[in-house]
This record gives structure tokens, C-alpha cells and sequence, in this order.
């Protein structure tokens, strides 16, 4: 029987359970005739302004179309120049100069200089700016940078190809930070031209041109031959928004699209054996872990939250929940990371757990709440499921929880104001430094009982925050690394939260496409895909 | 005539402000900040805060409200939370888009509905009857979204047939962004075929409901009709059947059909949302629930706020049939 006539009839009948599939089965469709990609991503960008961006979607199709100053390499954290061909810092780390790739043009013609560089950011930068438009909201210019007051001082052109940072005070990540999609270089001319509508009519000096944007339905991109990295070989790029999962997986096997993003992980071992598709798995830059409320009345004792992280068993939910793809996590700080610390697991030891919870006062055990979130995340691809399997686990070590679901709109909030007594939480890095990690989730400057802070552990320590302060105000990498590894000690000896897994990012291609990189970062380059032609 | 039209219109406009109030009220009462979702999860609290004010959504409800009332009595539907475009815009991309899918299920809807009651009547009692009822069940009872995916699996998937998903793959000019139309206008036959493909499957999808509840009604209505004392003297004077079909019993079976025809076709604006999703249709259904996902206020009132100004005037147009069909109830 042909497999969509099978599936048809099983759905049909309303049944679920296939026969597991183990052989690879079906047949690959034909190479396009033309140098053309389409992609079926699960939702279509927010707008095409880098600066003005915050979402995943469209930072990727951004990505290839702007170019920022320094930029990580294609299949590593590593950073490498871009537009700035070299870069120093003065002694006191205040003064940050960049030297310019020369010869650059934007898609528009407009020659790529210094001035470029310092209208890109002073419109961040200033709110009086002449390229700042009504309603321009610069989130990651605000997150990395502050507004009121801004880290950056002043951004001035030393010459037509040498521009240089003034900041207020020492910024460790500062080149990193820069490398983030959201500072990528924007042409002038096409700001002036476009003003509000400036994020419909995207002009930078990407491996990609811009052509047509039809909201909910398609984006268009073609070849820039002109690009300073070299011209893709392919000559069209149709990014194409399918929000269901099925479906996309259902085109791509059809062939009528030839590469996909958010590709559940239940499908992945299926998928595998398809011959009519390529999975490519990467490790992702995240972290999903069980915050416990540091100022709760149980968990604010640090032997119950010992007793947690002993009776939860990581290994097993890598292994079931994320089929096996996922890594477990010993620190909040994914492997790809730099500045890691050699810390012993914890090992899942119930009876470990129970003899702590005893030594606590709990030899019965006590009942408590885990709020999870009403939306799946990258590290969680079913929150209740995640839920429901360390309710049962707890459940063996005598600690009865109460499952609840938060809304996602209201989840970070609450649980940042220290409303739950355990909830499940997650971070996705933007960054290859742990300053993005580490400071985010676990220092006391980011606990906010009003307001709802990014601490959702509510985790003071005055050891973590005396090294987690340190490390971002000197800019020598060993340094820093140093700190960072002793801030994890002292974070694993308090066991504050439990971090569970860093889960991988999926995307899934027609098996003839080549070159298609997807980065930790999650970001889609498309520089290098061509097809194999015989 | 005209009276009648503009009183018609004049009793939408209490029905609007209603409106107004309740989504512009029930959006800020259910839990989740949208400058939280907006900002998302590295918001620093000053941040928040600061968009919180240039949003105006530090300001009391009644304030926000007289606010958003001002603009709207400039034509002003307020930009984007999220995308910072027009809602206008917005809305002008996506209804279309729904009109244009309903506008098709509810001709399939019509054809098939009017037909198959049509044959359920005459045939009363027989097994066509029979057939047309279970039919008519099927109809309602399928699941939308079910019916979208095994239509995938079967056409696209399986056959190659028709398109997976969107309004079109090919490029051209959109002025009046019905793309049957555009298509039309662009002179290419290759374009108005593609658009086809892509209607073809949600369109049907979205008929179910419609076509079983117009086939039951004028199964019924015909029966009532047929069974009436006028319809045997017709027959008493030898009238030839067509003729008695047409011109006696069609036209006042129609009342109830119409009325169901009318509110089938408020249901398919709003309630296309799932044959939008399944089928990635750009529609208005999509957008508005897209936008109370990410608490987008303008959007969700702008397009909550567009399909009952539709609905009110669907109706309008339904007693303006009325009015047509039975003259009686002009005079009334």
C-alpha cells in the first residue's frame, strides 16, 4: 500500500499507532531545475529591520540579508571579522575601535563606511536622532545596551573606514554582543527613503538581496553577485511561513519545499529513514531547568533543593522526552559555551533524595506546586509532558506536586516575581558569552519581586555575585573564564535550580540540498546552499 | 426603501460601540501583559516600563478607551503592537483573503445545499432522502481541521493534486487582492489556474458546515411550502411543475434558506479560523487569533471590530432580501 494511502485510512480509522517504521522507505524528489530555495519556516517575520527585531524568524532572514560588523563563524561560536576587518580595545577597556572592510557597497549602491556605521547606531542610540522614526522601538539595542542611561557613550567616525565606541564603563562582551543579528548595519540611504516603513524594505549588504515581501504569505530574496563573501549559487530564496508542523513536513516530502525549520522531535527518527529527506540536528544554545523558588518555605532550604536535584533523573527524560538528541545539562552554561567549570553531576540517588528531605525535617516528604508553561519553548517541546514526568519522579521520593498551567503570556512575569514554588523555566542565549547565560538567570541584580526579574530562582549569593559583577568589567577572556568557572561552583554547591537539558534544534532539507548550515545560535545561513547536480 | 436601509444601518451602530466595549475590555481583564509577550523574556523591568508609557497603557481603562474611540471616529485603527505597521493594513491584506475563501465555500455551499435539499424534498421519504440527510449530518458533525489534513493527505500528498497550502505561488500584480480577480486582471491564465489550485481545497473544506445546514433548511422549507394549499391549486389549474417550482414554491421556501444563508455567512468570516490554519490561508480569522495569542490590542480590535461591521451588514443584506422576496415585509 502506498504510505499516503495508509496514512489517509489510519486517519480514517482515527488510529494512531502506526507500525513503527525502520527501514528507510520512499524516494527522493527531483532536483529543481533552477537555482532556487524554498523554505517553509513556522511563522513569517515580524518586520526586516534588524534593529528593530526581536523575534527568531525574522532575525534568520535577516541574517542574509545584512551583514553586521563581526559575526560568529558558520559552524562555530568562534568570531570572525565581517564588516570590520579588526578590532582592539584600549587598556581600560573603554574605548572599542573598528576597522572597516573597504570596497562594500548595500544593495542600493550606497557605499559602506564609517558614517554608515555611526547613523546605524546613533538612531539607537539618541532618541532625537533624524533617522529615528515614530514608533521605532529598538529592543535588543535597549537589552544588550540600556537606554537611560546607555553603556555606549559615544559612536564616532575617526575616518571614512576606522569608527570608534566611547562606553561608560567597561562592557566584557562588548564584540560579542555585536555580533548579534540585531546590531547588523542597515543602508542610510534606504532609512532616509523609507523612514517608519523602513522594516518593509529591508537594504543592507548581505549574501542576499531583498525582492518582495507579501505579509503571511511569502518573502522573496535573490543572489546578491556582488556580495564581498562571495555570490551564493543560489540564485532565488522563497521563505514561506507554515505554521503546522504536519504540513511543512508534508511539503518537504513532496518536495514542493526543500527546507524546514522546528521539526518536532517525535518525527525525527521517522523522518531519518525517508529518503526523500535530509535531518540535520545541531546542538542548541539553551538550557531548560526546574527554577525552585529560593525564597519559598521548602525550597529555601538548601538540603530540600539537594534532595531535588538527586531524585530527578535527567538521563532518562534526555533519553524519552528528546529522544535521545538532547544533551543533560550540569550548568545553566550549554556545552558550546566557553568559561565552563568541571562539575560533578548530580546523580539521580532517590535514596539520597529521601535521606536529605529526612535530614531537612521532610521524612515524610511535604506537597508543593510546579507551574509549567501553557506554550511549547525550544527546550520544551511539551511543557506538560516535562511536567508530568518529574511529578512522578518527585512523587517517589515522597514530594506530592500539584501540576499547574500558566498562560505563556503571564508565565515569566509571575514566576519572576517569585510567585511559584517550582516552575519550570528556560533561556535561549543570544550570545556565545556567558555573561548571557550565567548573569541573566542567576544573579541578585536580576531578582525583581515587584516587577518580575530573570531570575526565576530568586537565587542571591554573594560568592556568585562578586564573580558574575567582576567578569563583566574586564575584557581578558581568561579572566573571565576563570570567574565564570568559580561563579558555577559555588552555583552547582548551592543547587539553586536544576538545570535538566539542553535541547537540539531540528531542520530537515531535500537530500540533494548542500551547504545549509544551521548555527547554535539558530540562525539559518544560507550563504553556501547549492544543489548536487550529477 | 431607502428608509428602510438606513434604519437598518443606523440600529449597527449601538451594536458596535457595544462591541467595543466588551473586546476592548475583555483583552485587558484576561492575564498576560503585552509588553511582556512583546519584549520577551531579557525585558530589564525600566524597559517594560517605559514601553508600558509610550503605549499609553499605563493610563486608566476609561482613558484608553475614550482614546481608542477618538481615533476610531478619525478612521485611525491604531499601528501594530507587535509589527508596528497600520492595523489598517493589516486588515486590508488579510480580509480579503477571508472574503474571498468564504465567498467560495459559500457558493459551493449554496450549489450543493439548495441542490441536495432541493432533491431531499421532492424525493421526500425515498432513499435520496435518506442519503441527503446523512449527508447533511456528516456535514456538521466533521471536524474542520480533520477534514483539512485527510483532504492533504489525499490530494496534494497523494495525487499531486491542487496545492498544499497559501493563495498562490506565482507572482503578480494585487490591486484589489482578491486573487481570483487579480489573477484575471493579469492577464495570465497560468495565474488564475494557480490561484484556483490553492482555493479549491480550503474552499471545500469550509463549505461542509454551511452546505449540510442550507441543505436541511430547505429540504424543510420546501416541504412546509409544497405541502401548501397555494401550491395544490397550482397544480389543480395544470401549471406546468417547473413552473410551479419557480415561481411558487422557490421563492417562499427561500425566506429561511436566506437567513441561514446570511448567518452561515457571519460564521464563515470569524469562524474560518481553522481551514485558515490548516490550509495557511492569510486571512483575517488567523490574524485575529494570532494576535490575541500575542495580546496585540489594536489588531484583535481593528479585526474583531471589521467582522461584526461584515456580520451587521451580511444581515442588512439578508433583510434587504427579505424585503425582496416577500414584499410584505418591506411594508411591515
Amino acid at each position: 500500500m502506498r504510505p499516503w494511502l495508509l496514512g489517509v485510512a489510519l486517519l480514517l480509522m482515527g488510529c494512531s499507532a502506526q507500525k513503527p517504521v525502520t527501514e528507510p522507505f520512499g524516494t527522493g524528489p527531483p532536483v529543481p531545475q533552477e537555482d532556487i530555495l524554498i523554505v517553509g519556516k513556522p511563522d513569517d517575520a515580524s518586520g526586516l529591520d534588524p534593529a528593530l527585531i526581536s523575534d527568531g524568524e525574522s532575525s534568520q532572514i535577516c541574517r542574509n540579508l545584512f551583514d553586521t560588523l563581526v559575526r560568529h563563524a558558520s559552524d562555530s561560536m568562534k568570531l570572525e571579522p565581517a564588516l570590520a576587518v579588526s578590532w582592539k580595545h584600549s587598556p581600560d577597556g573603554l574605548t572599542w575601535t573598528f576597522n572597516l572592510r573597504k570596497g562594500v557597497k548595500f544593495h542600493d549602491g550606497t557605499p559602506f563606511n564609517s558614517q554608515a556605521v555611526v547613523d546605524n547606531y546613533s538612531r539607537q542610540l539618541q532618541p532625537t536622532h533624524p533617522l529615528r522614526f515614530p514608533g521605532n522601538r529598538f529592543p535588543y539595542w535597549a537589552d544588550i545596551w540600556g537606554t537611560n542611561p546607555c553603556l555606549i557613550d559615544s559612536i564616532e567616525a575617526d575616518s571614512d573606514s576606522v569608527v570608534r565606541f566611547q562606553m561608560h564603563e567597561v562592557v566584557a562582551p562588548f564584540v560579542e554582543n555585536m555580533a548579534m543579528p540585531f546590531f547588523a548595519i542597515v543602508s542610510p540611504t534606504a532609512l532616509k527613503q523609507y523612514g517608519s516603513d523602513n522594516f518593509k524594505h529591508p537594504v543592507g549588504t548581505g549574501a542576499y538581496k531583498f525582492v518582495e515581501w507579501v505579509p503571511r504569505e511569502r518573502i522573496v530574496l535573490e543572489s546578491n553577485p556582488d556580495y564581498w563573501g562571495g555570490a551564493p549559487e543560489m540564485k532565488k530564496v522563497v521563505f514561506v511561513p507554515i505554521k503546522d508542523a504536519t504540513s511543512r513536513q508534508l511539503q518537504l516530502e513532496a518536495g514542493k519545499i526543500h527546507l524546514i525549520t522546528g521539526v518536532s522531535l517525535e518525527k525525527v527518527e521517522k523522518l531519518s529513514l525517508n529518503r526523500a529527506v535530509k535531518v540535520i540536528t545541531q546542538p542548541g544554545m539553551n538550557v531548560g531547568y526546574l527554577a525552585m523558588n529560593n525564597e519559598d518555605k521548602h525550597f529555601r532550604q538548601p538540603l530540600v533543593r539537594e534532595a531535588i536535584c538527586h531524585a530527578i533523573e535527567r538521563k532518562e527524560i534526555a533519553k524519552a522526552l528528546y529522544r535521545g538528541l538532547a544533551v543533560v545539562a550540569e550548568s545553566h552554561l550549554p556545552p558550546m559555551i566557553w568559561g565552563q567549570a568541571d562539575l560533578p553531576p548530580y546523580e539521580y540517588n532517590p535514596e539520597r533524595a529521601r535521606q536529605l528531605l529526612a535530614q531537612a525535617g521532610y521524612p515524610d516528604g511535604f506537597k508543593t506546586e510546579l507551574w509549567y508553561m501553557s506554550a511549547a519553548r525550544t527546550y520544551y517541546p511539551d511543557p506538560k509532558v516535562m511536567g508530568e514526568v518529574l511529578q512522578a519522579m518527585l512523587a517517589d521520593v515522597g514530594v506530592e506536586v500539584d501540576l499547574k498551567a500558566v498562560d505563556w503570556g503571564s508565565y515569566l512575569e509571575r514566576v519572576g516575581k517569585g510567585e511559584h514554588q517550582m516552575a519550570l523555566g528556560g533561556w535561549v542565549g543570544d550570545t556565545g558569552d556567558p555573561d548571557n547565560y550565567l548573569y541573566v538567570m542567576l544573579d541578585d541584580n536580576n531578582v525583581n519581586r515587584q516587577r518580575g526579574g530573570s531570575n526565576l530562582c530568586l537565587f542571591k549569593n554573594p560568592d556568585v555575585h562578586e564573580r558574575l559583577l567582576k567578569a563583566r568589567q574586564i575584557v581578558i577572556q581568561e579572566e573571565r573564564a576563570k570567574l565564570y568557572s568559580e561563579a558555577q561552583v559555588f552555583i552547582h554547591q548551592s543547587c539553586p535550580s536544576l538545570p535538566l537539558v539542553h535541547a537540539p534544534q531540528v531542520a530537515a532539507t531535500h537530500p540533494d540540498l548542500e551547504g545549509f548550515r544551521l548555527h547554535p545560535t539558530g540562525t539559518m545561513i544560507l550563504q553556501y546552499v547549492h544543489w548536487k547536480r550529477p | 426603501m431607502k428608509k428602510f436601509v438606513l434604519q437598518r444601518l443606523v440600529q449597527i451602530l449601538p451594536v458596535l460601540i457595544g462591541i467595543s466595549l466588551i473586546v476592548f475590555l475583555m483583552l485587558r481583564l484576561i492575564p498576560g501583559d503585552p509588553v511582556k509577550i512583546m519584549l520577551g523574556e531579557r525585558a530589564s523591568p525600566a524597559e517594560v516600563e517605559h514601553l508600558r508609557v509610550e503605549l499609553g497603557l499605563d493610563r486608566s481603562l476609561p482613558v484608553q478607551y475614550l482614546g481608542y474611540v477618538g481615533q476610531l471616529v478619525q478612521g485611525d485603527l491604531g499601528r501594530s503592537i507587535l509589527r508596528n505597521n497600520q492595523v489598517s493594513e493589516d486588515l486590508s491584506r488579510t480580509f480579503p483573503a477571508t472574503i474571498e475563501l468564504a465567498c467560495a465555500a459559500m457558493a459551493i455551499a449554496v450549489v450543493l445545499g439548495v441542490g441536495l435539499g432541493s432533491l431531499a424534498a421532492v424525493k421526500r421519504n425515498s432513499w435520496w432522502d435518506t442519503l441527503c440527510g446523512a449527508l447533511s449530518l456528516l456535514g456538521v458533525s466533521i471536524p474542520i481541521f480533520w477534514l483539512g489534513l485527510v483532504l492533504l493527505l489525499i490530494f496534494p500528498a497523494g495525487l499531486g493534486w491542487f496545492a498544499f497550502s497559501g493563495r498562490t505561488d506565482l507572482s503578480f500584480p494585487h490591486p484589489t487582492r482578491l486573487y481570483l480577480i487579480d489573477s484575471l486582471l493579469s492577464g495570465s491564465w497560468a495565474n488564475f489556474v494557480d490561484v484556483c489550485r490553492h482555493l479549491v481545497l480550503p474552499a471545500i473544506t469550509l463549505s461542509t458546515v454551511p452546505t449540510a445546514m442550507i441543505a436541511r433548511m430547505t429540504r424543510s422549507a420546501l416541504i412546509d411550502v409544497l405541502s401548501q394549499d397555494y401550491i395544490r391549486l397550482a397544480r389543480a389549474k395544470g401549471l406546468p411543475w417547473l413552473s410551479i417550482w419557480w415561481r411558487h414554491a422557490v421563492p417562499n421556501a427561500m425566506i429561511p434558506v436566506v437567513t441561514v444563508i446570511g448567518l452561515q455567512f457571519g460564521y464563515l468570516l470569524g469562524g474560518a479560523v481553522l481551514t485558515e490554519s490548516v490550509f495557511e490561508w492569510p486571512g483575517l480569522g488567523r490574524l485575529v487569533v494570532e494576535a490575541v495569542r500575542t495580546r496585540d490590542y489594536p489588531v484583535v480590535q481593528g479585526g474583531i471590530l471589521l467582522i461584526s461591521v461584515t456580520f451587521c451588514l451580511v444581515n442588512v443584506i439578508v433583510d434587504l432580501l427579505y424585503a425582496w422576496l416577500d414584499p410584505r415585509v418591506k411594508q411591515a
